[in-house]
């Protein structure tokens, strides 16, 4: 998967909130769950928090079920499938 | 071998060598088949009725503040490496470091303190910065958002 490759590489290592996006990508496949709780989870701002699951939500990284503040969050499909590309990209970029 | 048999990669490879050769042949077609003359004789000083002072006074402002987006972009990228170490990001930084490089080379206050002056130009004095512009606002967008 190639353009996810890309895509994630951007969102992450290209961005300057690239950073507690990982960490939501990786607290949503451990479980998903609303902006509230991963505020309190990551310890960061709700709003801080919203706009990261907009911009992943937009880019089809995540998908959400449920109205707009309840709203509970998932990987999309096509990120649960190619999970191993993350992966690789968290390992490469934080062990060196 | 066809077209359309081919994977992506030997596509794409394709695709930039046919751009490149497509460029080479444009520009020197501009040096040798021109019938106004190349672009780079010599040639008297000569006014341009298109030449307004407003787009000189343009040009400067809007690359000086280009030069000042991509020190800005530059230092989000590095702050960004500082914390993820990641190859990607070293591209980033490669990219606006030659980038900044490209605008202190292009900007008329450089240019003027190394005793040049560029004139005759008309509108195309001031679009170059101006398209550059959008092009680092957006990239701005992108990276901080």
């Amino acid at each position: 998967m190639r353009p996810l490759k890309y895509l994630l590489g951007w969102l992450i290592a290209g961005t300057r909130g690239g950073a507690t996006r990982s960490e939501i990508i990786r607290s949503l496949r451990d479980t998903p769950q609303n902006a509230n709780q991963l505020a309190t989870l990551l310890g960061k701002d709700y709003k801080t928090i919203r706009h990261h699951l907009h911009v992943l939500e937009k880019n089809r990284i995540i998908t959400s079920v449920g109205d707009k503040y309840g709203a509970t969050y998932f990987l999309s499909q096509v990120m649960e499938d190619n999970y191993v590309v993350f992966e690789e990209i968290m390992n490469k970029i934080w062990k060196k | 071998m066809k077209l359309n048999k081919m994977d992506n990669s030997s596509k794409t490879v394709l695709f930039f060598i046919a751009l490149i050769v497509a460029a080479v042949i444009v520009g020197s077609s501009e040096i040798y088949l021109s019938p106004f003359g190349s672009v780079f004789r010599p040639r008297a000083p000569q006014i341009n009725p298109m030449d307004l002072e407003f787009y000189y006074i343009a040009q400067t402002l809007i690359s000086t503040i280009n030069v000042a987006l991509v020190i800005f972009l530059l230092f989000t990228y590095t702050n960004i490496y500082r914390r993820t170490r990641s190859e990607f990001t070293i591209g980033l930084i490669i990219f606006s470091t030659v980038l900044l490089t490209r605008d202190l080379a292009a900007n008329p206050v450089v240019t003027k303190a190394f005793g040049f002056v560029s004139y005759g130009l008309g509108p195309f004095a001031l679009l170059p910065a101006l398209f550059e512009f959008v092009a680092l606002s957006i990239m701005i967008y992108l990276t901080v958002e």
